[in-house]
């Protein structure tokens, strides 16, 4: 299979996340990954990084080797990462693009419906709440939901969500 | 004066570098404008000999006594033109550059007009600065033909006994209590497998034996006064309290001194007696008491123990002052210290090491006799996996940027030591490139891999854990042309650690008023073609102290910088500018503030006449009491009142700058 540079999208992502530039690809990231680990170097994060850096949009967004949505965002690799890449929001970045493309996956989606219409990504359980109190600990309160709304609306979250 | 003054202007194409962007003629006309200038031309090359011709003819055929030439950095010409002038009867003073070639075409090649335009304004500061310059006449100081070298390394010690042998006396001042530096510590050197003791103990007795050197060692540089050519230096003698006179090394203090202590020279792997002599061929082999540790017990001061009853307790620190013409730098390195990277564990887990301890365990005089062993249970390894960079080519706060130029190599030498006396033993090294430059370093790596039979894996680890059961390390990475995360289990992990600048560089830097780069090593005046000269005259440096190096660079610049000093000394007079500051006797109120802001000490008082008087071989000229004196009655002689307004009246006259 060939793979198409996108030049156009390498020049705008280098310039967009410029430490990008200063990947020298020695596999830190990779070695500490723990997703890396679980999936036997099937997700890496190197290699989406030399994905970015080649300009393979096609590779990245539409046929998500590696995939991007399998990155915890647990923030090892930017601790580890000996040149200062600020990998996480590079991934970020990928993955908005991936939205783009219509290229995610559907557990994201819901989350954010979950974020519009309750206010919160994980609603409380009535368990939670529960063993919270059993354990003395004081109640959660939830951010105003009109606000919320607000902000979603504003920042065209909502928009975006009609869209995909 | 009473000549009229008569400025002549050349400029210059540099080949296409002015040229190329600059409308160089009618830069040339426009000189022609300007006043009292007498004759203008262009050249292609001023440097060359027939640019210098031109200059030469015209001054003889009496139509210029002033020169202006366009060209490039005065960094680069100024002293090659003002030998132009010199040479045939001009004041060298009498000339002055403007730099349109920095300034003017490189910067602004996209824009002939513009800088044409900018050429036009420095050369128009230029000529109104040069119509107001006065003749200087150049000082003639003598150099005394001594040599202070600070640091007795192998670039130190080589540096000491060229100069020696030439005839000159060395003041060669190492901290430690012998000489040998780093190079003792190693076992063997790459690429050849020479030992490193049999190489380096013969030159340490050359040194030590040598009637020329006067070795200082246990002693530090405390200060120094003075310019090119005479240098007052103070050196403090540490004090030992073993009387070198007395001491005939015989070792029975050593042998019977009830404390231990740390050895520093093994890298804490061994211990070492509070009374003690870093290795077996130190030089000086009189062993030194460490006053930190020494618990004054009496055993070693016993006339039992010390025949010559050499111990005293009480010895006291001594200062020495020396004169000396040319300093040179050799004051080398620390192994950078891993315990920030958390992530190597290299304080938590015994079986994870450094490069340099490694080194010790592989030594013959070493804490193991030359059989390395897990710190833990003391077995020899048999998985053993290096890991490159440590510290280096980093960007993260506290480690560096650079590359260390020597670990690749070592990592390789000591890997293929290990291999011949363990041919079974399974040996990784960790890299992201090989970096085998030198001569012969190709070769190495080749056999390295090929008939070692060592194993390349290109990935940076990420982290280590230990095995609870066994103390073993388990090391996680990426092989990354393989691409494929791996997690191995390895007896013991040797770290590859880089050099750095010694924490104390900056004091040196700040003693000898010498500069250093953003990576904390000294800065040589011109990377290229001055790499052992610093920007202080007279001074100079080698080794590691300038930059990483391997042994036969060191040496190399041990050679070069010894050469460099060797040219002052030989020549036994230098030429010094005459840029001074003079005080205005009339105009001086006797307030001193000048004498408080000189970072020279150069202005002293004369209490008599209640005036501030300068010390001309001290002073710099670097304004800083012209600025401060509250009655403008210091001027600087090389850069007046009247030289300044030329220069802003020229570009601000007539269009300008503005």
């Amino acid at each position: 299979m060939t793979l198409k540079i996108d030049f156009g999208f390498r020049k705008q992502f280098k310039t967009y996340k410029f430490s990008l530039n200063y990947c020298y690809q020695c596999g830190t990231c990779s070695g500490g990954c723990p997703v890396a680990k679980l999936t036997n170097g099937d997700y890496n994060p190197r290699k989406i990084i030399e994905a970015c850096i080649l300009g393979l949009k096609e590779k990245l967004t539409t046929l998500l080797e590696p995939n991007v949505w399998q990155c915890s965002t647990c923030q090892k690799c930017v601790e580890y990462c000996p040149q200062g890449v600020e990998l996480t929001e590079i991934f970020d970045h990928v993955k908005n693009l991936c939205v783009e493309a219509g290229n995610y996956p559907q557990a994201y989606k819901a989350q954010g419906e979950a974020i519009r219409e309750k206010g919160s990504a994980i609603p409380m359980s009535n368990a939670i709440i529960k063993r919270r109190e059993r354990l003395g600990l004081p109640v959660m309160k939830t951010a105003s939901h009109s606000e919320i709304q607000t902000l979603l609306r504003e920042t065209g979250f909502i928009k975006k969500m009609e869209s995909i | 004066m009473a000549d009229e003054i008569k400025i002549g202007v050349y400029v210059c194409h540099c080949g296409v570098n002015i040229a190329g962007v600059i409308n160089t003629t009618e830069v040339m006309e426009f000189a022609k404008t300007l006043p009292h200038v007498a004759l203008a031309k262009e050249y292609k090359f001023m440097c060359s000999d027939n640019g210098q011709d031109l200059i030469k003819q015209d001054i003889k055929d009496g139509l210029i006594n002033r020169v202006v030439v366009a060209a490039c950095s005065p960094r680069m010409h100024e002293p090659t033109f003002r030998r132009t002038v010199s040479s045939v009867g001009m004041n060298q003073f009498l000339f002055a550059q403007a730099n349109i070639r920095e300034h003017a075409s490189w910067v602004n090649m996209k824009d002939p007009e513009g800088a044409t335009r900018i050429a036009k304004d420095h050369l128009r500061m230029q000529v109104a600065k040069v119509a107001q310059l006065e003749p200087l006449e150049t000082q003639v100081v003598q150099v005394t033909p001594a040599s202070l070298i600070i640091g007795g390394g192998i670039a130190g010690m080589n540096a000491a006994l060229d100069l020696a042998d030439q005839g000159f006396d060395v003041y060669l001042v190492e901290k430690e209590p012998t000489i040998g530096g780093h190079m003792a510590q190693l076992d063997k050197t790459f690429p050849t497998m020479d030992c490193s003791a049999c190489i380096l103990t013969p030159k340490m007795v050359d040194v030590n034996q040598h009637p020329k050197i006067h070795l200082m060692a246990y002693s530090e540089v405390e200060d120094v006064e003075g310019y090119v050519g005479n240098f007052t230096v103070t050196v403090r003698k540490k004090s030992k309290y073993v009387d070198s006179e007395k001491c005939t090394s015989c070792g029975e203090c050593i042998e019977n001194c009830p404390v231990t202590a740390p050895n520093e020279f093994d890298l804490g792997l061994a211990k070492r007696k509070a009374v003690y002599i870093p290795f077996p061929q130190a030089v000086p082999g009189v062993p030194t008491i460490d006053m930190d540790s020494c618990i004054k017990c009496g055993i070693c001061a016993d006339k039992s123990v010390c025949e010559p009853e050499a111990i005293d307790y009480e010895m006291k620190d001594e200062l020495v002052e020396i004169e000396v013409g040319t300093i040179i730098v050799a004051t080398g390195y620390d192994p950078y210290d891993p315990t920030e990277m958390k992530e190597y564990a290299f304080e938590k887990y015994d079986n994870v090491i450094t490069g340099m301890q490694m080194e010790r365990l592989l030594s013959s005089y070493g804490p193991t006799l030359g059989k390395p062993v897990r710190p833990s249970d003391g077995t020899a390894p048999h998985t053993l996996a290096w890991l490159q960079c440590v510290g280096s080519r980093n960007f993260r706060p506290g480690m560096h940027n650079y590359c260390s130029r020597v670990c690749c190599m070592y990592a390789m030498k000591q890997a293929r030591q290990y291999k011949e006396k363990h041919p079974d033993a399974k040996i990784y090294i960790f890299y992201m490139d090989i970096r085998a430059f030198g001569k012969g370093y190709e070769e190495f790596y080749e056999i390295a891999s090929r008939e070692y039979g060592i194993t390349f894996v290109r990935g940076r680890l990420a982290e280590v854990y230990e095995s609870p059961d066994d103390k073993s390390i388990i090391i996680r990475g990426e092989d990354t042309l393989m691409q494929t995360p791996i997690e191995l289990k390895v007896d013991m992990l040797v770290l590859s650690v880089g050099v750095e600048a010694r924490p104390d560089s900056d004091k040196i830097a700040q003693l000898l008023t010498i500069q250093k780069s953003d990576d904390g090593f000294f800065l040589e005046a011109h990377p290229k073609l001055r790499p052992v000269d610093t920007l202080t005259a007279g001074i100079y440096v080698a080794g590691v102290a300038q930059g990483p190096k391997d042994i036969p660079d060191a040496v190399a610049q041990a050679k070069g910088a010894a050469s460099g000093a060797a040219i002052l000394m030989a020549k036994g007079e230098v030429e010094i500018e005459p840029y001074y500051s003079v005080v205005d006797a009339a105009k001086c109120s006797g307030c001193k503030a000048c004498q408080s802001q000189c970072p020279f000490g150069a202005i002293g008082f004369d209490e008599q006449a209640n005036i501030a008087t300068i010390n001309i071989a001290k002073c710099k000229g670097c304004g800083t009491c012209a600025a401060t004196c509250p009655c403008q009655a210091i001027s600087q002689n090389h850069f007046k009142e009247p030289q300044m307004v030329a220069i802003i009246n020229g570009v601000l006259k007539d269009g300008g700058l503005y």
